[in-house]
């Protein structure tokens, strides 16, 4: 059909080559995002994989909520905790809330990091 | 001896006597051309790496008798007689070989990888989308083209790639599909990529109204090394599986970009980048000049070219722009529409004026990065877009 087309092309034809040429180009793309993803994703399990396997010791971290327990209204996210227990954790929220004059479900706390000396030198 | 004869007959061998006899208006008209892409190139440093070499080339060939560029070998209709170009071509003749067999396009796609950081796209695979949406212009200048009913419908799809809005790849498809006017359509090509800044910022604001041109994008996230050297191979092999015909122009433009990243080649990455990139612009700039001979330069089909050409540049800014919003309405305002313009290829052309023109709306949003994505999911989005026109009509 296509060969047929080529020496001479109505109006018509060539519309419709277009638009399936953009939807093949289209196509084309989207297939390479969903590999991507794939990639990153397959990347980031692999990771995860071989750290937990090399047994290295990972940053405390206070896992959301489970199902069974819902969370607080306005909760959010992940708390990362570095050399810093869940309760001096809940102690410096409840202390930063109470400065702010902010009801704690409305802060959102990204990490809580303990610095000391050796971390300087 | 006849001093006076001899005298007479050097001036009618001459160059000039050729200027005033016959069609040689034409070549004197090609050389003012020539003269004002050379003024456009160095005092308003329209791409100059390009464009100074095609002016020189259209400058050299168009002054008569020089013989450097025999149009006629490569018009042939019975094909190419590459031992004739070896033993009779001129210079450019000779350099012209890397143009008509697609060597130089793949050359310097090589460079583009090795210059390139996937980095952004990786980190937002959804700007592949608006790489794809950035070729509208394309197919909108390939049906205006066929519209006009005075070019075949090859011609009309080399006219339609000058809104991939890569140079490269405008050679690449033209070279094949419709080489007699290789010459207009480099021109264009590569004169459109430079008036981008003039082109794209009244369609922006046309299209995206403020609120959504202020938007402040989130930082994405940091793309890990092994991410970047999976995925040139990756798409190398998906996409060469899916169209064969784009082989050529995107297994090397990964291939310099796997140059790259492994980060074990860096030797072959700053050749790539530097050396061979210079080489190969040098030859290419020179070569796609001399095939504009005023013979077939100076006809009403290079003015239309020149008029779809600036179609097929504002349809795919449309197009990104358009596609943009539309991604921001389903994003519920995470994403500015101005990004969507940046995905014409262009690198890094378009992604700067889209930074630049989300800075005056929003001095605290910074789009550079952003705009990277589809600026570089527009070079494969062309390519494959070359790719597709290349199987059709090649």
């Amino acid at each position: 059909m296509l060969s047929a087309t080529v020496e001479s092309m109505t109006i018509g034809e060539s519309l419709l080559l277009s638009l399936v040429s953009m939807g093949t180009i289209m196509a084309v793309l989207l297939l390479i995002m969903g590999l991507i993803y794939l990639m990153s994703y397959l990347y980031r399990e692999f990771a995860k994989r071989k750290k937990a396997k090399s047994g290295m010791p990972e940053s405390a971290t206070v896992a959301e909520p489970a199902a069974a327990q819902p969370a607080a209204p306005g909760s959010c996210g992940e708390l990362t905790l570095v050399k810093c227990s869940e309760r001096d954790a809940a102690m410096i929220m409840a202390i930063v809330a109470n400065n702010m004059q902010e009801d704690l479900n409305r802060l959102r706390f990204r990490s809580i990091k303990l610095v000391d000396d050796s971390d300087n030198k | 001896m006849d001093i006076g004869q001899i005298f007479v007959d050097l001036v009618k061998d001459s160059g000039f006597a050729g200027l005033f006899t016959g069609m040689g208006w034409q070549n004197a008209v090609m050389i003012v051309i020539a003269l004002v892409l050379l003024f456009l190139g160095i005092v308003k440093k329209f791409e100059p790496l390009l464009l100074v070499g095609i002016a020189f080339g259209m400058l050299l060939t168009n002054l008569p008798l020089g013989g450097v560029f025999h149009a006629e070998m490569w018009n042939n209709p019975d094909g190419v007689s590459y031992s004739e170009v070896l033993q009779k071509g001129g210079l450019i003749d000779i350099l012209y070989i890397g143009v008509k067999t697609g060597v130089y396009p793949c050359l310097i796609f090589v460079g583009v990888g090795a210059m390139t950081d996937f980095g952004p796209m990786l980190a937002n695979p959804k700007s592949l989308i608006l790489g794809a949406a950035a070729q509208l212009g394309v197919f909108c200048a390939f049906v205006l083209a066929i519209v006009t009913g005075l070019f075949t419908p090859s011609e009309a799809a080399s006219i339609g790639i000058i809104g991939g809005a890569d140079g490269p790849t405008a050679i690449w498809l033209t070279k094949s599909l419709a080489p007699g006017l290789l010459g207009p359509i480099a021109i264009a090509a590569y004169s459109y990529m430079a008036l981008i800044p003039l082109i794209q910022p009244p369609l922006m604001k046309l299209l995206v109204p403020k609120k959504e041109r202020m938007i402040k994008m989130e930082q994405a996230r940091e793309v890990s090394k092994t991410e970047k050297i999976i995925f040139p191979i990756m798409v190398t092999v998906f996409t060469v599986l899916i169209l064969p015909s784009v082989a050529g122009l995107l297994g090397c433009l990964m291939f310099g970009n796997l140059l790259k990243e492994t980060g074990v080649t860096d030797r072959l990455s700053d050749t790539a980048q530097n050396a061979l990139m210079n080489i190969v612009t040098l030859f290419l700039g020179i070569s796609v000049g001399a095939t504009a001979i005023g013979a077939t330069f100076l006809d009403v089909k290079t003015i239309l070219i020149i008029v779809l050409g600036l179609f097929a540049f504002a349809f795919s800014t449309v197009g990104g722009l358009l596609f943009g919003r539309l991604m921001c309405l389903v994003t519920r305002g995470k994403l500015n529409p101005l990004i969507g313009a940046a995905g014409v290829s262009a690198v890094p052309m378009a992604a700067r004026v889209a930074h630049v023109q989300g800075l005056k709306d929003n001095p605290d949003s910074y789009l550079l990065m952003h705009a990277m994505g589809p600026n570089v999911a527009g070079v494969i989005g062309s390519a494959v877009a070359a790719g597709i026109l290349m199987s059709v009509f090649g």
